[in-house]
């Protein structure tokens, strides 16, 4: 919820004042808006572990959801939602954010042989909290060569970040922190080394 | 249960009668930092300090509003994409040992960035800032330390309601993805980076 009181409240009356902050505040608690994801910046630490990691060049394919997978297509965030910002569900953000990291290692090609494709399954923030907030994904990872699977495991992370009062703070920075989790996410994956001796010829 | 209600409320009247600082992100749109000229055959390193990342800035908003970011975070992929599309080889560079080890590993340019930024809004019934800028300054030295070239750049971005109620970050996201491919431009077009 984006609106605020004008300042010229302050010459209202009294009672006006009173009625006209809780007409204020009830919205703030109670209205929803739905905002697309952040854009997703690739981490350097992880593109730099990518360089120097030996990996060759591959594709990345699709990243499906889990069949009713609670947050695939959308995320509550209090009264908002957040969509993903590309595609139709978080799937294709996760594979976009993938495909970013390679792009920046200049490991990024999709004529490749090599196809990195998976499926999300979990996808959940929790943005109610004063003190604190978290959110944990989970994705399967699946590197193909030649039709022969090469990796297949599982990666999860948690993340936390602190929680506010004012829905104003806390959606915006539950939104910010999406980014970050599929971030630690692909750091998990980068930091296996059997998913690198995948991407080796 | 009455004295949780009666903070409840007065945390709220605070909240909306004093205004907050809002977080918002300054994430470059990648995509649109993009190589203007041939890369130039030269080995660079990023050298944004860990201690630099932390940093986080509060600026004007709307309605009395503020919001606040971290510029060095926010746009250290931006920079290194940048210097991506613009030289042969980059690397990152965190720490002195970073630079020392760089610098025996033969030559390369180490390139310092300076982020300044300020926001402002027309609204004063919504926070999200409508005008932001990014003023954005790399320092060029060689492996001796000796500043080869300084360029600057300023990014601006603008967004109206319409634009910034799915995106409460717009104007920072467009102002520093103007930063950056102005950079890749005056990069590209330094005689001077040519030259080494």
């Amino acid at each position: 919820m984006i609106h605020r009181f004008s300042r010229s409240l302050i010459v209202l009356a009294p009672l006006r004042l009173v009625l006209s902050v809780t007409v204020a505040a009830t919205a703030v608690l109670l209205s929803g808006c739905a905002g697309p994801s952040p854009h997703y910046a690739p981490s350097i630490d992880n593109v730099e572990l990518l360089k120097k990691s030996g990996a060759q060049p591959a594709r990345v394919g699709a990243f499906d959801v889990a069949p009713g997978l609670p947050g695939a297509t959308a995320l509550s965030l209090r009264a908002n939602t957040m969509v993903s910002s590309v595609g139709g569900h978080f799937g294709d953000y996760l594979a976009t954010a993938l495909r970013s990291e390679l792009e920046l290692a200049r490991l990024y090609n999709p004529q490749s042989g090599t196809d990195v494709s998976g499926t999300l399954l979990k996808n959940n923030i929790d943005a109610g909290g004063l003190s604190t907030n978290n959110g944990q994904i989970e994705a399967r990872f699946v590197v193909r060569r030649g039709g022969q699977v090469r990796f297949d495991k599982n990666k999860a992370i948690a993340h936390e970040w602190p929680g506010a009062f004012m829905g104003a703070d806390a959606i915006p920075a539950a939104a910010n922190n999406y980014p970050v989790m599929v971030r630690k996410l692909i750091a998990a994956l980068i930091a296996d080394p059997e998913f690198i001796n995948a991407l080796k010829n | 249960m009455k004295r949780f209600i009666q903070l409840i409320l007065a945390g709220l009247a605070c909240a909306v009668l004093f205004g907050c600082a809002h977080p918002i992100t300054m994430n470059p749109d990648l995509g649109a930092v993009k190589a203007v000229t041939a890369p130039i055959d030269q080995r660079v390193a990023l050298y944004i300090a860990e201690a630099s990342k932390s940093i986080e800035v509060t600026t004007s908003a709307g309605g009395g509003d503020k919001v606040r970011y971290f510029p060095y975070r926010d746009m250290e992929p931006g920079l290194y994409k940048a210097l991506s599309d613009t030289f042969r080889e980059v690397t990152m560079v965190r720490d002195l040992g970073g630079l020392d080890k760089l610098r025996t590993e033969g030559k390369a340019l180490l390139i310092t960035p300076t982020i300044t930024t300020q926001s402002s809004s027309e609204s004063i019934v919504t926070w999200p800032p409508t005008q932001f800028t990014v003023e954005l300054s790399c320092k060029v030295t060689d492996a001796a330390g000796k500043t080869i070239e300084t360029v600057n750049v300023s990014g601006q971005g603008r967004a109206t309601f319409d634009e910034f109620k799915g995106n409460f970050s717009l104007a920072a996201t467009r102002a520093s993805t103007d930063a950056l491919t102005k950079l890749v431009k005056a990069l590209g077009e330094s005689a001077l980076l040519r030259s080494q």
